[in-house]
């Protein structure tokens, strides 16, 4: 038998409150003031006739009344009846999410996520529906529902751990917002069709190390479900982690000038140590730097200048030395071979005559990031080369080439190359007629009472793209004295990339086959503007130089998992073939735009047939923080956090529920409620009965 | 409040009317102290009383014999020349009467069992005696203590003492303690003249040093008398349900079962009450014991009862120091 009330028992120790007061003493009944107590002694409490038991029976039936009547008021009903619909009832639906991410090589953490899912696992319940799924960039299910539910309650446990030992932690980052959200749906997912499982808990449980890298963010757009409840099983190992990443995004370059590599180390708040040491490494851990020492206090990070070895060789990785989390202390470095390039210049100019177009050319085209630039003169009447715009992607036309020179020019501009024409003198442009395949073309000098600016930009167009930024787009500095009026319409199909304020063009761009002829109607040179002497000139033309599309596959930094976006092919290449770190060999279909199975950080390596491109995939440098998350920020990203204490909370209420209920259908308390009636008509009868003889003996007395 | 009480006021009520005095619950309905003194006195008696001192004055009282060293100013020569022999003549003395009344308006005097308290009923007494003798032109002074003097006011005969008399009658008891003491040195030391003290208190305390003041007064030619208030349930002790007893004076607590304690509380209380008697009887100090519940005229009564007494003894005493006056 259980009680709904049971504190409502107590009151039956009321019961015994009078008798013993009555036996124990009898108090004073009040306070009688007297005028003096001069002539009083105390009296010692004494024991009356009346603090005696008399009428024990009488006594019994009362408290027997008294007792029956607690009974009542405590509820009772009985419980055996009930204890199959509850099981039922309390059916759930689990979601273990066991995180694999690359902070889980840190020590024993593997080890500690799987004994912790298989403490989550043997808890289960038979009756519980469940399933395992594991993340860590992306979702994965380990064990489904529907498997599940085909086998035995006693297996289930077994083939869940024999999967989730089959894994082993990954490299790749922590999503833990994207997982959870998976996790709910497939939680959630089904409650409709069974009515039944719908009305249990539900219930996600993730196991993490929950380290501050996680990616939860995500959870701000996704609205929790109320009925949902996560519960955290956190791994975790003593001591902090301190690693190395490149510096800065894709835009900024984490090479300086001088060509040493910038990285970050950082080291978590939780470290013990601060006193790092950062070596290069090559192939076959040959190295012949020595390592250079880093003071990183626990908590901070510093930017460490690497100077690269004197053999490109031994330039494949830098290590950390000093850290006890080895899995982030490797960040793998793709060197690109220093490209060569010509660019031929047509003319007749000496080299040091700075009054000509020539003197500027040179020195504007020389220096560029990553390539190694030899400006070439060719007189007009000399023989041009066989031209390969890979290897010659511009030439310059500084004054009208040579007859001889004309055919070539034209098959490089078709072949995919850039000419850059300057219009130094008004007249015929036969060259440019020829490259324009038209029969003639004639310019005359612009007209100008002092000077002209440019006054139209386009600035989409790849030359003045990079000047497009509102800190580089004045060109009022730039006066132009002179210039050759050529109407854009001349060329044919043209395209005006820049105009002087009358509407003059001042840059024309046209397509000739695969290549870009560009006429500049005014040259740079001091007699002509001031072009040559802005901060414009040198990305102008380096701009030009970069017209030319190589296909150069783009070697930046990956991060593991991330997608690799592939060169196009040229005509007639099969495929891709991409050596992994490991030595083994991918090979991807021609049409492969993206390679995606950067699944472990190393250097790749990819046949191109411009040679053979490196590029380095390293760990995300969120992984590296692996200080664990505090628990409410999971709670303050909107996800509704149980425990155990608030989970046996609920059982007790729903306990409480089902008791209520339960009781409300026995209503053995009406039954108390009779007895107590009937207990106080036989007393009633019985004090009756008692006080009759004395009745009796009064009615003696009187007569 | 026990039903001992109740009866007992009923029974005074009763012994009251059948009396034909003014019973004295009715009589503390009165507000006025003044009116109340005022209802007891005009339903006793008017007139004067006789001087307790002989002395020389309208009204002859006795011849005496001479003896040498009277005064021969008051030798009868008429009769001297009727019977050759010297006697003196004496007359009826009209004094002056001094009263002094001593109120005793500590908080055992608050005591009530029968509807009013022992200090109503003192205080009316007070006021009751002061009026009388001043409608007999008598200076009447009055002394309220409690464990100290509280208010002192010399007799006076004169228009409006008596008001000042009631006025200072009226404050309620408020004293902690009693102190039968202070008041009796208090009147040795500042009163020279000799008078009546008449001192009105419950006389619930330690009797023993009282012989030694009481004396000191007589010896100074006062005449004392006590009367004793008593409420009726303090010398009954009618209790029947135990409970703790409080004292009013000191707020102590006691628990007492009526029924077993009584025979030793009557006890003690009479062995008090033995003791007073006996300084009393020693000292010449007329006591009395007064009961709340009886009529007021009657304290009246026995106050000049007492003093007829006393003046005829006086009287009667051969070279007695009340007639050698003179």
């Amino acid at each position: 038998m259980s009680f709904l009330a049971p504190l409502f028992l107590f009151g039956a120790f009321a019961v015994a409150a009078p008798v013993l007061f009555h036996l124990i003493r009898r108090s004073p009944q009040g306070k009688m003031p007297f005028s003096s107590l001069m002539f009083l002694t105390p009296s010692p409490p004494r024991l009356t006739r009346r603090s005696r038991l008399d009428h024990l029976l009488l006594l019994l039936l009362r408290a027997a009344a008294f007792c029956l009547l607690v009974l009542a008021f405590a509820r009772p009903f009985l419980r055996e009846a009930a204890a199959l619909n509850r099981e039922a009832a309390d059916r759930q639906r689990v979601v273990v999410l066991v995180d694999t991410s690359a902070s889980l090589r840190r020590g024993d953490l593997w080890a500690q996520t799987l004994a912790a899912a298989e403490a989550t696992l043997t808890k289960l319940r038979p009756q519980d529906e469940w399933a395992v799924l594991a993340f860590d960039q992306g979702t994965r299910p380990v064990v489904g529902f529907a498997e599940l539910a085909a086998l035995d309650p006693g297996q289930r446990p077994a083939l869940a751990m024999s999967r989730l030992k089959e894994l082993t932690p990954t490299w790749q980052s922590t999503e833990l917002a994207e997982a959870l959200i998976e996790a709910v749906g497939v939680v959630n997912e089904g409650a409709d069709k069974t009515e039944q499982t719908a009305r249990g808990a539900r219930r996600v449980v993730l196991i993490s190390d929950l380290q501050q890298g996680s990616r939860i963010e995500a959870l701000t757009d996704f609205e929790w479900p109320r009925d949902v409840e996560l519960e955290l099983r956190t791994v975790a190992i003593q001591g902090g982690n301190a690693s190395v990443s490149l510096l800065g995004g894709d835009d900024s370059p984490s090479t300086s000038e001088r060509g040493d590599l910038r990285v970050r180390v950082t080291n978590e708040a939780d470290s013990t140590g601060e006193n790092f040491q950062l070596r290069w490494r090559g192939d076959a851990d040959a190295t012949d730097a020595s390592p250079i020492a880093v003071y990183v206090p626990p908590g901070e990070s510093r930017v460490v200048r690497l100077p690269k070895p004197n053999d490109p060789a031994n330039q494949r990785r830098v290590e950390l030395l000093g850290d006890a989390q080895p899995f982030d202390n490797t960040l793998f470095v793709a060197t690109r071979p220093v490209d060569e390039v010509e660019v031929f210049y047509v003319g007749a100019e000496r080299t040091d005559d700075a009054t000509q177009l020539r003197y500027y050319a040179e020195r504007a085209l020389a220096e560029a990031p990553g390539r190694s630039v030899s400006v070439k003169t060719i007189a007009p009447d000399g023989a041009l080369p066989e031209l390969q715009p890979r290897k010659t992607p511009l030439v310059v036309l500084g004054t009208e080439a040579g007859e001889s020179q004309r055919a070539g020019l034209r098959a490089y501009l078709e072949s995919g190359g850039t000419v850059l024409s300057v219009l130094t003198a008004a007249g015929a442009h036969e060259t440019l007629a020829m490259l324009c395949g038209l029969p003639a073309i004639e310019s005359t000098e612009g007209v100008l009472s002092d000077y002209a600016m440019l006054g139209q930009i386009d600035w989409r167009h790849p030359l003045f793209a990079p000047l497009a930024g509102a800190q580089y787009n004045d060109f009022t500095k730039i006066r132009f004295w002179k210039y050759r009026r050529l109407a854009a319409d001349l060329l044919g199909e043209a395209r005006v990339v820049a105009a002087f304020e009358n509407g003059d063009p001042a840059v024309i761009e046209k397509l000739v086959g695969k290549g870009r002829l560009v006429v500049l109607t005014a040259g740079w040179q001091p007699g002509d503007s001031q072009l040559s002497r802005s901060s414009k000139f040198v990305p102008l033309m380096q701009s030009m130089l970069a017209l030319y599309d190589p296909g150069l596959f783009e070697a930046r930094s990956y991060v593991v998992g991330e997608r690799v976006r592939l060169p196009a092919q040229p005509a007639g290449a099969t495929e891709f073939n991409i050596q992994q770190p490991d030595g083994s060999p991918i090979t991807l279909p021609a049409d492969a735009e993206t390679f995606a199975d950067t699944a472990e950080p190393g250097v790749y390596a990819l046949d191109l047939p411009a040679g053979r491109q490196d590029f380095a995939v390293n760990l995300d440098p969120r992984e590296s923080r692996t200080s664990p998350l505090p628990v409410e920020t999971l709670e303050q990203w909107g996800a509704r956090l149980t425990n155990e204490e608030r989970r046996a909370q609920q059982a007790e209420q729903s306990r409480q529920l089902r008791d209520v209920e339960l009781e409300g259908r026995q209503k053995l308390w009406q039954w108390l409620v009779v007895a107590v009636l009937a207990v106080l008509i036989a007393e009633t009868w019985l004090a009756g009965r008692l006080s009759r003889p004395s009745l009796n003996q009064a009615e003696g007395l009187a007569s | 409040m026990s039903t001992v009480a109740r009866n007992t006021a009923g029974g005074s009520r009763a012994s009251g009317a059948a009396s034909g005095f003014i019973d004295p619950a009715t009589l503390m309905r009165i507000k006025s102290l003044q009116m109340r003194a005022q209802a007891v006195v005009e339903g006793f008696m008017s007139g004067i009383h006789r001087s307790p001192y002989f002395g020389f004055s309208v009204e002859f009282s006795e011849y005496r014999q001479y003896s040498p060293g009277d005064d021969p100013r008051y030798l009868d020569w008429r009769l001297y020349a009727r019977s050759d022999r010297y006697y003196l003549k004496r007359f009826e003395d009209e004094t002056n009467l001094r009263c002094y009344l001593l109120v005793d308006t500590s908080r055992s005097m608050g005591y009530s069992s029968i509807g009013y308290t022992k200090s109503d009923y003192a205080r009316t007494a007070a006021a009751t005696i002061a009026y009388f003798l001043s409608t007999q032109r008598d200076a009447v002074g009055l002394l309220t203590f409690e464990d100290e003097v509280v208010g002192y006011l010399p007799p006076r005969y004169r228009p409006g003492h008596l008001r000042h008399v009631m006025a200072a009658l009226q404050r309620e008891p408020e004293g902690k303690a009693t102190n039968l003491v202070a008041p009796l040195q208090q009147i040795a030391a500042t009163v020279r003249k000799r008078g009546l003290v008449v001192m009105i208190s419950d006389l619930l305390a330690p009797v023993d040093v009282l012989a030694t003041h009481l004396g000191y007064l007589r010896s100074q030619g006062h005449e004392v008398i006590l009367l004793r208030v008593l409420d009726p349930a303090e010398v009954t002790f009618e209790f029947q349900t135990p409970a703790m007893f409080q004292d009013i004076e000191s707020q102590r607590e006691l628990y007492v079962d009526p029924l077993a304690a009584k025979a030793g509380y009557l006890e003690r209380f009479n062995a008090h009450a033995d003791a007073l008697r006996k300084i009393c009887e020693n000292q010449g100090i007329e006591l009395v014991t007064i009961r709340t519940d009886r009529a007021l005229e009657m304290v009246l009564f026995d106050l000049l009862r007492l003093r007829m007494s006393r003046s005829r003894r006086a009287a009667r005493r051969p070279g007695g120091r009340g007639g050698g006056r003179g």
